[in-house]
């Protein structure tokens, strides 16, 4: 049934006392996506990552890897699942090197090809400098890196992040954007969960919103560039808004628009070029509107997601 | 030389990796030279003081006869004269030369004494040391959250758990196994037979086991870092009580199921290997107390722990290989329940620490083994007041028993609101079932289950023991294990009350409240003077564990039967409680909504 996702869940719930964290999730990401959860701190995000990642068992609900149901005790599903707490958690005692090692012989790599696939892996996240330094001596960046390396030692085929950029600079965010492009070509599917939509959208092929337990919406990122790419055009009257909507309801080329606190004065999601927006001018004004203001402006990532979400704007009209 | 190692390295590393790991981060030259150097210092120190002990040799002493060397290493009287003798003669007796003008010295107690030192002292360390090393270790994978990534790799827990149980302690291995050679050449100088010494090498490890599970037990129960110093001090108190009842205690025919307990301290091997060698029995007294009370008198019948040890009054373990074995096969089965439960943990920190099924195996194990110890002399000539005790211990250890199981098998909070907010939808057994033996389901039903496995055992029991001579009658043994059963079943029905409304800190909740009915209670009766004399007001008692005790006696049965009546009222209230409370938690989110909307 959940054969062709690379991971798919049915009804996935998770409850802490009385508050449920995770509600009646059903998530479907094909193989090879780089997926990216995004909501706001308390969304549910990291409850859903620890249900997939098999760190805490669901309330209720079933997870499925290419078709195989998860269970705390599935080894054989463990083999091909790689897994990045938001804290990355090392053991300050060993060196890169026996970090690796010790990880690969417990996914029981073999002998003859654990020593190459710890040195491709520290190619990967380039550590391959730092194999005998002890892991306290790590830079913040170096040590996700490394734990990075150590999620994908056993060559999974899904890998979970959760929140895999958060405290980096901006240098070790891109460095680590380029490893997950890698490892996504590699054929890996990828979930990363962020609060930071920018985070996602520049490695993500789609994105899941999650508010209040809920998987709220699904978009892919070249719908969100494609509507980013669409106008926004302020549009001020001297009198009340109506009369303008009623016009701009009849126009053709408005997506949509939102009312915004400023009096009479609205944002306008237009999908013309901006040839056609001057026209658009040109018809509010043949048609006697009092229009005090007509400039383009571009929205960011969230409050298009927002919009999305509060029914003002279909993105895919755009 | 490099290479070899290496390989070995990879070799142990492929069979057991996290044994691998604990033995790298352990095994660092610094460390390795400590270590081996404490146990070569300990071990000159032990055998410096042990040869201090023998008489001087100086030629000074030997032409002064008037100085009379007296030492515990000097062949002095024979054993069937020390009862006319005084104790501390006996103890250290007169040192004599031989033709030669050498002293006589009794080298097979000399070695047999660095043999007890070295066994005591490696034990001690072994299972206390071994065992705070692991909950640390545990604690400390627990702190830094590593523990779910290793829970996260296809290794099998008992793999995980083999490779702490073998590398954590490593550095407490190598210094014992330092001393090895020398625990090796006393044991063989004091006669010991060297099958038997490696049964007993084997008891050992089997107690290491043992410990080291429960302790990483303990650290799943409770993660908290002052339980690493309780465990010790718990594990060092249990050592140390056992072997003073087990060596100055404990009454030859006598039946109780302490004696169960005392299987569980290795320490109690060592004399049993003594034994074997035909070093007189005095020469293990080193206190001189049972000397003192005549315990050793040859005439008397064998001092020694294991061979008075009866199982349904059968001698089981009279011979030192039978008493090896014992004890082996007693940590084996312990060590295999508590295996169940960490493995339960290790996947899931959420689970209860048994699932009911368990707990009925587990229960039969406890009552079969400890009846067994209890009824150690089925003769018709056994002392019947020493039954009586035995009975009432037996009970005592159920009751302690049931608290436990009380904690293993009660759920939590969030898995009793799962269970009951999600049972009708994940298409599960019908309810009578599901309190059976589902999971996360309430555990009353499986107490109360329990309690019958229990009376269904040691009642026909009883009525094939129980004679005209016996202070208890059956009816009396019947009330008794009515009301304590009844205790223990609203006990957990208050336990399961207690989880179902405390979000933090549950176990000391329950741990309290239990405590303060359990004990609080009694001494509360005792204090306005409600003694358990049939002219006093039994009733009250019969609401405590201790009610057994009103059965020795006389009692009124009508008092009794509406005392039962009391305690299953109680029960049908909490019971009630805890079904209204699983009602509430089981209301779906939209049904609260819309009863809010009703309401205004």
């Amino acid at each position: 049934m959940f054969d062709e996702y690379a991971i798919a869940t049915n009804s996935l719930s998770k409850r802490y006392d009385r508050y449920l964290a995770v509600n009646e999730v059903d998530l479907r990401i094909a193989p090879g996506e780089i997926y990216g959860l995004m909501g706001v701190n308390g969304a549910g995000k990291t409850s859903l990552v620890k249900l997939l990642a098999a760190v805490e068992a669901p309330t209720k609900g079933e997870i499925y890897y290419h078709g195989d149901r998860l269970t705390l005790d599935a080894n054989r599903i463990k083999r091909y699942l790689g897994y990045l707490p938001d804290n990355y958690p090392l053991y300050e005692d060993l060196t890169v090197w026996d970090y690796l090692a010790y990880f690969a012989r417990l996914y029981k790599i073999p002998q003859e090809h654990r020593r190459t696939r710890i040195y491709e892996v520290l190619e990967i996240v380039k550590l391959e400098e730092k194999h005998n330094s002890l892991i306290p001596t790590l830079s913040r960046g170096m040590k996700q890196r490394l734990s990075l390396a150590r999620a994908i030692i056993h060559e999974p085929l899904v890998l979970i992040l959760d929140e895999p950029v958060s405290g980096l600079d901006t240098l070790a965010r891109k460095q680590f954007r380029l490893i997950v492009r890698s490892l996504k070509e590699a054929g890996m599917t990828i979930l990363i969960a962020s609060p930071i939509l920018r985070d996602l959208t520049e490695i993500c092929t789609t994105i899941g919103v999650m508010d209040r337990g809920f998987l709220v919406d699904t978009m892919t990122v070249q719908e969100l560039k494609d509507y980013q790419a669409s106008q926004q055009i302020i549009i001020s009257t001297l009198e009340n808004t109506s009369k303008l909507e009623t016009v701009l309801s009849q126009h053709q080329l408005v997506a949509g628009w939102e009312r915004l606190p400023q009096k009479n004065k609205l944002k306008v999601t237009f999908l013309g070029t901006e040839e056609a927006g001057v026209n658009l001018l040109r018809s509010l004004i043949e048609k006697q509107l009092p229009i005090t203001e007509f400039s383009y402006t571009q929205e960011d990532w969230e409050t298009i997601i927002l919009n999305r979400r509060q029914g003002k704007i279909d993105i895919r009209k755009a | 030389m490099k290479i070899a190692a290496s390989s070995y390295l990879d070799y142990l590393g492929s069979w057991n990796p996290q044994f691998l790991r604990e033995v790298k981060v352990k095994l660092k030259p610094k460390n390795l030279i400590g270590t081996i150097a404490a146990s070569v210092v300990a071990q000159f120190a032990i055998v410096i003081y042990h040869l201090g002990q023998l008489p001087d040799f100086t030629e000074q002493h030997l032409w002064d006869t008037s100085i009379k060397e007296r030492s515990r290493y000097c062949f002095g009287l024979a054993p069937d004269q020390i009862e006319f003798k005084s104790r501390s003669y006996v103890r250290n007796p007169t040192c004599q030369l031989d033709l030669q003008d050498h002293w006589m010295i009794n080298w097979q107690v000399f070695w047999w004494d660095i043999f007890w030192i070295c066994s005591v002292i490696a034990i001690g360390l072994l299972l206390t040391l071994g065992t705070y090393f692991l909950i640390n270790n545990l604690l400390k994978e627990h702190k830094q959250e590593t523990l779910n990534l290793v829970r996260l790799s296809p290794q099998s827990a008992s793999s995980i758990f083999l490779g702490k149980l073998l590398g954590v302690p490593i550095l407490l291995y190598l210094a014992i196994a330092t001393a090895l050679p020398l625990h090796l050449i006393a044991a063989l100088n004091a006669g010991i037979n060297l099958g038997l010494l490696l049964g007993f090498y084997l008891a050992i490890v089997a107690s290491c086991v043992f410990f080291y599970s429960l302790g990483l037990f303990i650290s799943f129960i409770l993660p908290n870092g002052i339980v690493s110093w309780l465990t010790v001090a718990a594990i060092l108190g249990f050592l140390g009580l056992t072997s003073v009842l087990s060596t100055y205690i404990r009454q030859p025919n006598t039946e109780l199921v302490i004696d169960w307990l005392l299987l569980f301290n290795p320490n109690n091997l060592i004399l049993a290997l003594g034994k074997t060698t035909g070093i007189p029995y005095h020469y293990f007294d080193l206190t001189g107390f049972n000397l003192y009370r005549g315990r050793y008198n040859p005439q008397n019948l064998d001092p020694f722990f294991f061979s008075q040890v009866l199982f349904y009054g059968q001698a089981i373990a009279t011979k030192v290989g039978a008493a090896i074995s014992l004890v082996i096969a007693n940590f084996a089965l312990w060590t295999y329940w508590c295996w169940q439960g960490l493995t339960r943990r290790y996947y899931n920190s959420q689970s209860s620490l048994l699932t009911k099924q368990q707990s009925y195996w587990i229960t039969f194990s406890f009552v079969a083994i400890g009846l067994g110890f209890s009824l150690q002399d089925i003769s018709q000539h056994r002392h019947e007041h020493n039954f009586l005790i035995s009975m009432c211990l037996l009970q005592f250890a159920l009751l302690i028993y049931f608290i436990g199981l009380i904690f293993a098998l009660s759920p939590r909070r969030q898995a009793l609101h799962d269970w009951a907010r999600y049972r009708h939808q994940m298409g599960r057994k019908n309810l009578g079932q599901e309190l059976v033996f589902g999971e996360n389901s309430p555990a009353v039903l499986a107490i109360l289950l329990n309690v019958g496995i229990v009376a269904l055992y040691l009642l026909p029991s009883f009525g094939l023991f129980i004679n005209q001579d016996t202070p208890l009658s059956l009816e009396a043994a019947c009330w008794t294990m009515a009301t304590i059963g009844g205790m223990v079943i609203f006990y957990a029905a208050i336990a399961q009350l207690i989880a179902l409304k405390t979000t933090k800190n549950q176990t000391i909740f329950v741990g309290i409240t239990l405590m303060a009915l359990m004990v609080g209670f009694p001494i509360a009766l005792g204090f306005f003077n409600f003694t358990y004399s049939q002219t006093q007001p039994l009733f009250a008692w019969l609401f405590t564990p201790f009610s057994f005790v009103i059965f020795a006696d006389g009692y009124n049965t009508q008092q009794v039967i509406l005392g039962i009546l009391g305690q299953w009222l109680a029960i049908a209230l909490v019971s009630g409680q805890i079904s209204s409370n699983l009602q509430l938690a089981g209301r779906s989110e939209s049904y609260e909504i819309l009863n809010q909307v009703g309401s205004k």
